[in-house]
């Protein structure tokens, strides 16, 4: 039933980013692609295997992953593909930042209009 | 305005620091194509457990061919000049882009392939945004979304994978698939990753972002972008076919062959309606790019033979390419255009080298790079893209003749407003393409010391059990 529910939110994330990165505005197609983002960031999450009340941890008492825990390997993936999508995001904003400066406004048609 | 003496030794060293790459990249092509591939596991972690880097020949032959790129156009800024080169980030940037290139050429884990891609993403950013050029901005902004939405979707598909296949080590992938049937889940991957490598070397219908983006870069930044960065497209296409996970999706070859003849088609028709030399120059990469995904699409080990020699020709022309076409803007004014070429007869060797090699002409390396391609498809008998080769050829001859009057001719374009670096030092940047054109008049003139290369090249990319056999030594069949 989880599982349900979490592939409707990936969806809805999925469809929710590729509108905004559709848009006119910079700052929406920003949204979008850290929608994207995390949309994949969730799918990856839930591929990597999980059991309600498991952790990648290992025990307090123990020197070795349990057999019985699940792979932490993904979730290091997830934290590599976190951080790389917040460098381009803040990328991205830097450059609407500069764009704004230049054309007064975030539309990405006025850019296009103003480096006529 | 002279550069103070620091910042010029500044510059200096950085080249130096390409050409000892060069060195160290040619040690190891030479060791890896005379002995056999080598593997690498990073931190002496046990492969599959930890990453690894294999270079066999298809490795070492890039490998090569990018760092002796980089340094030929490394030189070239340094003779041009450039306003935006004065800044420490393009330098910086450079060999970060240089760092993501080699690593994404000598990585065998398709995760670390990932954090490759994005290294040299997001100096490719940098040094795209970095550019004076007026349309700077919007082209950069096209480029980074979907980069990002390719490498979303990269992502996804690698999830997928370590679901399914419980590895994300190629040669591991390799052991996997010959152990038995794979998961029908590894369609939907195949599918994914074909999206994301399409994607990122610019194979249509996933390619407007090439002509959208690139006219706006820096001269010696779109120069290593024409040769390297669509390149890494091409052969990551060439390692999953290798692998043998196109097979698992019926539909993989079929339409990476369909799009790569819509790509040369649409590229050339593309450029053949452009105007300004670098709308045209980038619409050929696109459909030179078709080319290469053609090959690709074919499968055999004399199509992959045949990829590897066109991508040994094609980066050293387009580079050439758009490094004269550089050099021309630099030195002229509009006026100055047609005395140029009466007085710079060389200016026009330089460019007719790289144009006729790139439309096919004999005795210069694109001949034999299309004419590789053609015969595997003859060979296959597939007799669509036999003639999509050919009549993709005759339309860019005719559009490097329209290349040819407007740069030589007219100047249909003003030139960029770039602050003309009074000292810019033309026989700097003379040297790397004299350096370029022989490369292609080499490949043109003695083509089979390199086939033999490519062909030794292409076995073991397709030769799974030797792969296997080097990076996980003692696994079990």
């Amino acid at each position: 039933m989880m599982i349900v529910f979490l592939a409707a939110v990936i969806s809805a994330l999925f469809a929710g980013g590729v509108f905004l990165i559709l848009r006119q505005d910079l700052i929406k197609v920003v949204i979008g692609l850290a929608l994207v983002g995390n949309a994949v960031n969730l799918a990856i999450f839930i591929l990597g295997g999980w059991r309600v009340g498991s952790v990648p941890i290992i025990q307090a008492d123990q020197s070795v992953l349990e057999a019985t825990a699940i792979d932490p390997l993904p979730q290091a993936l997830i934290l590599t593909a976190i951080v790389i999508g917040f460098a381009m995001q803040a990328f991205l904003l830097v450059l609407a930042r500069i764009q704004s400066d230049k054309a007064k406004s975030f539309d990405t048609q006025s850019l296009e209009d103003a480096s006529q | 305005m002279a550069a103070m003496p620091r910042v010029r030794l500044a510059r200096y060293f950085s080249v130096a620091l390409s050409a000892g790459h060069l060195v160290l990249v040619s040690w190891v092509a030479f060791q890896v194509l005379g002995e056999g591939p080598v593997a690498l596991q990073v931190g002496a972690w046990r492969a599959p457990f930890g990453i690894s880097f294999y270079v066999d020949g298809l490795s070492a032959i890039m490998l090569w061919v990018s760092s002796f790129l980089a340094l030929g156009v490394h030189v070239y800024s340094l003779g041009a000049n450039h306003a935006e080169e004065d800044t420490g980030s393009f330098h910086v940037f450079y060999h970060f882009l240089m760092a993501g290139v080699c690593g994404a050429f000598a990585t065998s884990d398709l995760f670390n392939l990932f954090v490759w891609f994005e290294v040299l993403l997001i100096s490719s950013f940098a040094l795209l945004s970095n550019s004076t050029h007026r349309k700077a901005l919007s082209g950069s902004v096209v480029y980074v979304a979907i980069n990002l939405l390719g490498s979303a979707l990269f992502v996804l598909g690698l999830g997928l994978l370590y679901n399914s296949a419980g590895t994300l080590n190629i040669a591991d992938l390799m052991l996997l698939r010959s152990q038995g049937p794979v998961a029908p889940t590894l369609q939907i991957v195949s599918a994914l990753f074909l999206f994301a490598f399409a994607m990122k070397a610019g194979v249509v219908p996933l390619a407007q972002w090439l002509p959208s983006s690139y006219p706006a870069a820096g001269i010696s930044a779109l120069a290593l972008f024409a040769g390297l960065l669509t390149k890494v497209g091409i052969y990551t296409l060439m390692r999953f076919v290798g692998l043998g996970l196109g097979e698992t999706n019926a539909l993989f070859m079929p339409i990476l062959t369909v799009a790569s003849l819509a790509t040369m088609l649409i590229g050339v028709l593309g450029a053949a309606s452009s105007a300004g030399w670098r709308h045209i120059l980038s619409y050929h990469i696109v459909s030179q790019v078709g080319y290469m995904a053609l090959a690709v699409s074919m499968g055999t080990v004399g199509a992959m033979a045949a990829c590897i020699f066109y991508l040994a020709h094609h980066m050293v022309v387009k580079t050439s390419l758009f490094l004269v076409a550089g050099l021309i803007e630099k030195d002229s004014g509009v006026d100055q255009l047609k005395a140029l070429h009466r007085k710079e007869a060389l200016l026009v060797v330089f460019f007719a080298i790289p144009a006729l090699s790139l439309a096919g002409l004999p005795p210069f390396s694109g001949f034999w790079a299309k004419l590789l391609v053609l015969r595997e498809a003859l060979r296959l008998e597939w007799w669509t893209a036999a003639f999509f080769v050919l009549l993709v050829g005759l339309l860019t001859l005719f559009s490097m003749s329209k290349i040819w009057s407007e740069v030589f001719q007219k100047s249909a374009e003003t030139p960029v407003p770039a602050p003309r670096g009074t000292d810019a030092r033309v026989w700097l940047m003379k040297i790397p393409l004299v350096v370029f054109c022989a490369w292609i008049l080499l490949l043109g003139v003695f083509p089979a010391p390199f086939f033999r290369l490519a062909s030794l090249a292409a076995k073991q990319l397709m030769d799974n059990a030797q792969t296997i056999s080097i990076v996980l030594p003692g696994a079990s069949q």
